[in-house]
């Protein structure tokens, strides 16, 4: 009873003190989870459902590109691509892919895509590759991406693009490597 | 004479302030270094069970840091003080009826007091006792002698004992 009547007296630090301390870890592990730009890989989908933090595990247990630590996987939406959003690689339905490349042009890289690879051309250039197809109905990673909403009559194709400015993939000015296209196929074979 | 800050108590007091203090730092140390080392380990898979380990340990060793801290290292500190302040200083005698008085006095910094009226042949006269010494006076009974330095109660005795004592 002593006990307790002495807890209930130091109740207002007990409380203080477990919410200093969950702030605390919590702002810590902000930047321990974390890394510098040139090891992570930031992957940008905009669909209807994303599982982030799982599809970045997947892709990690699928090995990681040499001199990357973490790739993470963030929501984003068209409102995003005119700010300082910096993604290496973005998943976008072609509506949104066509406004880019209207609005901002320069945001996204043109691709050399291999021969066999569908992909999204304009002007006689490639710039994005062909990820879930509306007839088929079918993409990578479905478990942890909804490409269309339930039902649609109409869905839409999914373009998987490369930022112009994204250190990691090997078609910009000063890039550091290629990781970005190796996520891009790698991504492209999960539960294909 | 029942004395309430008697040498060998005081020094027990003593030995289990600095244990407990000693105890509470090693507990901080041990805390810190776990959750250090489960940070150093944090990788994408782990990362959201080991934030949530070192929430756990640290606030777990912060609540028993602050009871034990509370409790035991600040009260008794501040008792060794009190009992400090009064060691030297002149004794003087009451005898008579004590009631304890609701009131309770927080000093800051120090101990906390109960206010004791003892009605002596003289008329009323106001003491202050150490709140946990309180049980002991009650179970002692009414008619006492106190023994007090500065108004504060430092011992006591049955006043028939004394009245023994005398006769012998």
């Amino acid at each position: 009873m002593r006990i307790v009547k002495n807890i209930w007296a130091q109740l207002h630090r007990f409380v203080f003190w477990a919410l200093v301390l969950s702030l605390l870890w919590s702002w810590i592990y902000t930047f321990v989870g974390d890394t510098t730009r040139d090891k992570k890989l930031i992957l940008c989908v905009d669909a209807y459902a994303l599982d982030q933090r799982p599809l970045a595990l997947r892709l990690e247990d699928e090995g990681l590109p040499a001199g990357i630590k973490m790739i993470q996987v963030r929501s984003f939406g068209y409102d995003f691509l005119g700010t300082e959003l910096e993604g290496d690689l973005y998943l976008m339905k072609a509506s949104i892919l066509e406004a880019t490349l209207a609005d901002t042009p320069g945001k996204l890289a043109p691709l050399t895509l291999p021969e066999g690879m569908a992909g999204y051309e304009r002007d006689g250039k490639s710039w994005g590759i062909l990820v879930f197809d509306p007839e088929t109905q079918h993409g990578p990673a479905m478990n942890y991406i909804q490409y269309t909403p339930l039902p649609d009559p109409e869905p839409e194709a999914y373009y998987l693009c490369f930022d112009a400015a994204g250190p990691h993939y090997a078609g910009n000015d000063g890039a550091l490597d290629d990781a970005a296209w190796e996520v891009a196929i790698t991504f492209l074979e999960i539960d294909k | 004479m029942h004395e309430f800050y008697t040498p060998e108590r005081l020094e027990r007091l003593a030995r289990r302030h600095r244990l407990v203090k000693r105890l509470l730092y090693l507990l901080a140390f041990a805390a810190l270094a776990v959750c250090v080392v489960l940070t150093c380990q944090v990788n994408t898979h782990n990362i959201y069970d080991m934030l949530l380990a070192c929430i756990c340990i640290s606030v777990g060793a912060a609540w028993i840091i602050i009871y034990f801290g509370v409790y035991v290292v600040r009260d008794g500190g501040r008792e060794l003080a009190h009992a400090k302040n009064l060691a030297d200083g002149p004794r003087e005698t009451v005898t008579g009826t004590v009631t304890v008085l609701p009131l309770k006095v927080r000093i800051r910094n120090s101990v906390t007091l109960r206010k004791l009226r003892v009605e002596t042949a003289k008329g009323p006269a106001e003491y202050s006792v150490q709140i946990d010494k309180v049980e002991e006076l009650r179970r002692a009974g009414e008619r006492l002698t106190l023994y007090t330095v500065h108004g504060y109660v430092v011992a006591w005795q049955r006043a028939e004992e004394e009245a023994g004592h005398a006769d012998r």
